[in-house]
């Protein structure tokens, strides 16, 4: 088991292989993540505690995700327990010449676990990117990048919030420079 | 990950994430490579729909616009069938970053557009990666003379992938293939018969890649007996088939360079067939197993380590059967995928010295900890009596089940954190 603590000083026990979903902290367990374990270490001596190199991998020494809260990480691991035993992606499956080819579909569990309010898809894409769960961070990007597409520029706005910061006059450049996309 | 260490280096695209929570849309607290990377999610398989979603997220707000003009790789596919203004500024935001070009027949209906695209296909050509041409022979005759006898020399991928309405072959005898070949890599082609194979020789003796479509079984075991000894740098063959292929022709094909076979159907016997891969240095004769459940596959990938014949099986479980000598090398090549191994057979041949025995042992002991979804492993031999089977190996012996024909004995009798081993 590996315990793991979050910001909000809550702390999850959790199967090894279920946190090993995590790049970060496979790599923090097996030591091959020196500024990971600086950072740990840096973290739970301002708490108070100690944490040695060689007690990382053990069972009763937390890791410390300073960057995530405790409902975030619950559903992060929800998503790694459900994929556990997955095979994990290899790092160089992501081709940049590939862009166009990407897929945006997800699968109907996935779907399902990232139905959330906003705030929350945020913050597991900054946890999914933060912890290096590459398939969590594909899920939680194509659920934003499904959101986006067909939309007009005021849809999207609309959609998340965001403030129309042009100027009139830069407004009325971009308008024209866009007329084409309008006609179509 | 886009970064490793948020403290550091998650700069959202608007504000520090200590004022996070000051009223700024959760969406722009991402980093702007996650932002990034989510417009690249976006974007629409047809060019004409991605410009106007690129075109549309820059008008969002200053922050999304800073992201997506300053992204060249969201600008390099070129597609003349929007208006000149927007090609120009696609060129434009695409930096120096090599270019797919899109040739579509109804750009060459046009003068403008066709005098817009045979200048920027010269002015352009030295970061010109792609040509996908989605046209007939009579539109790509417009272009042969004043473009396409010019050099491209980073041309590597050409694809004529278009349906061809007209008859007329693409490219005929009369028309020799002017292009200038010389670091292409792939090459694709919508219809095997649209290319005169005289043309299709010299492509095909240059690149690595070869995806191919042919309307008829005939067209391809005639492209095979033709071509086949114009192979020399090929190592992926891509082949889809239009209309009912009988598969057990591919039986006796050798093809002695081929690292990677993908075959794409619709109407093979073999109904589901969408990938094989197989992975082989030094020749093979590939045959499918009799038992092979066609029906299921999706992916197979096999690797050949010197073996004389394998059977394979399913997708993300298939059974990998390795039948060496000690002759040989049994050493595994690198480049295969573990991954999709559930269970592993491996049969050697041995000699009185049981030197066939340690190889399997060798091999095995390689292989395992390459292929981490092996839960059952077997080794069908009847090994002589007297020699003292050890096999070590660092997965657990909690999850791997072991057959041994004469080996039923066989136990654990030592493990350290790093190894555990197996003997008698």
């Amino acid at each position: 088991m590996v315990i793991l603590a979050t910001s909000d000083n809550e702390q999850f026990n959790v199967d090894k292989e279920v946190a090993e979903r995590s790049v970060l902290i496979k790599n923090m367990l097996e030591g091959e993540n020196p500024i990971a374990l600086a950072v740990a270490f840096v973290y739970m001596k301002l708490n108070g505690s100690f944490i040695r190199h060689e007690d990382v991998g053990e069972s009763d020494q937390s890791i410390p995700l300073p960057n995530i809260t405790s409902p975030v990480l619950k559903k992060v691991l929800e998503y790694c327990e459900h994929h556990r035993g997955e095979p994990l992606p290899s790092g160089d499956t992501d081709n940049a010449d590939d862009v166009r080819k990407r897929t945006t579909d997800i699968s109907e569990w996935d779907q399902k676990f990232i139905t959330v309010d906003q705030e929350m898809l945020f913050e597991i894409i900054l946890a999914a990117n933060y912890l290096d769960i590459k398939p969590l961070l594909d899920v939680g990007c194509k659920t934003v990048a499904n959101m986006i597409k067909g939309k007009t520029p005021e849809e999207i706005r609309k959609l998340f919030n965001i403030v129309n910061d042009f100027t009139p006059e830069e407004e009325a450049q971009i308008k024209k420079e866009n007329e084409w996309a309008e006609d179509r | 990950m886009f970064s490793q260490f948020p403290e550091t280096t998650h700069a959202p695209i608007l504000v520090p994430q200590s004022h996070q929570q000051s009223g700024v849309p959760p969406i722009n607290r991402l980093p702007s490579e996650i932002i990034e990377y989510i417009f690249s999610l976006s974007a629409d398989e047809d060019t004409l729909s991605q410009y106007r979603n690129q075109l549309y997220l820059s008008w969002v707000c200053q922050a999304w616009r800073r992201v997506i003009i300053n992204n060249a790789l969201l600008w390099t596919t070129i597609d003349f069938r929007g208006n000149p203004e927007l090609v120009g500024t696609v060129i434009q935001r695409s930096g120096n970053a090599e270019l797919l070009v899109e040739l579509w027949d109804e750009t060459f209906d046009y003068p403008e557009k066709l005098a817009l695209l045979s200048s920027t296909l010269i002015s352009e050509a030295y970061r010109i990666e792609t040509i996908q041409a989605i046209l007939s022979s009579s539109s790509l005759q417009l272009i042969v003379d004043d473009v396409l006898r010019h050099s491209f020399p980073s041309l590597r991928h050409l694809a004529f992938c278009g349906i061809l309405h007209d008859q007329i072959p693409l490219i005929d005898s009369q028309m020799p293939f002017t292009l200038d070949i010389s670091n292409l890599e792939t090459f694709e082609i919508y219809d095997s018969s649209q290319v005169p194979w005289d043309c299709l020789r010299s492509v095909i003796s240059k690149v690595w890649k070869l995806d191919i479509r042919f309307e008829w079984q005939e067209t391809f075991l005639d492209f095979f007996a033709d071509i086949q000894s114009s192979f020399n740098q090929l190592k992926v063959l891509v082949m889809r088939f239009e209309s009912t292929c009988d598969i057990p022709q591919l039986y006796t094909i050798t093809l002695p360079n081929i690292t990677t076979l993908v075959i794409e159907a619709g109407c093979l016997r073999i109904p589901n067939v969408r990938r094989l891969a197989i992975y082989d240095e030094m020749g093979f004769n590939f045959s499918f197993h009799p038992d092979f459940d066609y029906n299921s596959i999706e992916y197979v990938s096999v690797t050949n380590c010197w073996s004389t014949s394998f059977t394979f099986c399913w997708s993300t479980s298939f059974t990998f059967h390795i039948v060496g000598s000690t002759e040989k090398d049994m050493t595994p090549t690198d480049n295969w995928e573990r991954e999709e191994v559930k269970q592993f057979n491996l049969k050697a041949h041995f000699n009185q010295e049981s030197a066939g025995f340690h190889d399997s042992l060798r091999v095995l002991n390689d292989l395992l900890p390459r292929m981490p979804r092996v839960r059952e492993i077997s080794l069908p031999h009847r090994f002589p009596e007297h020699l003292p089977p050890v096999m070590e190996t660092s997965r657990s012996p909690s999850n791997l089940i072991t057959h041994y024909e004469s080996l039923a004995s066989l136990s654990l009798i030592r493990s350290t954190p790093d190894a555990y081993v197996f003997g008698r």
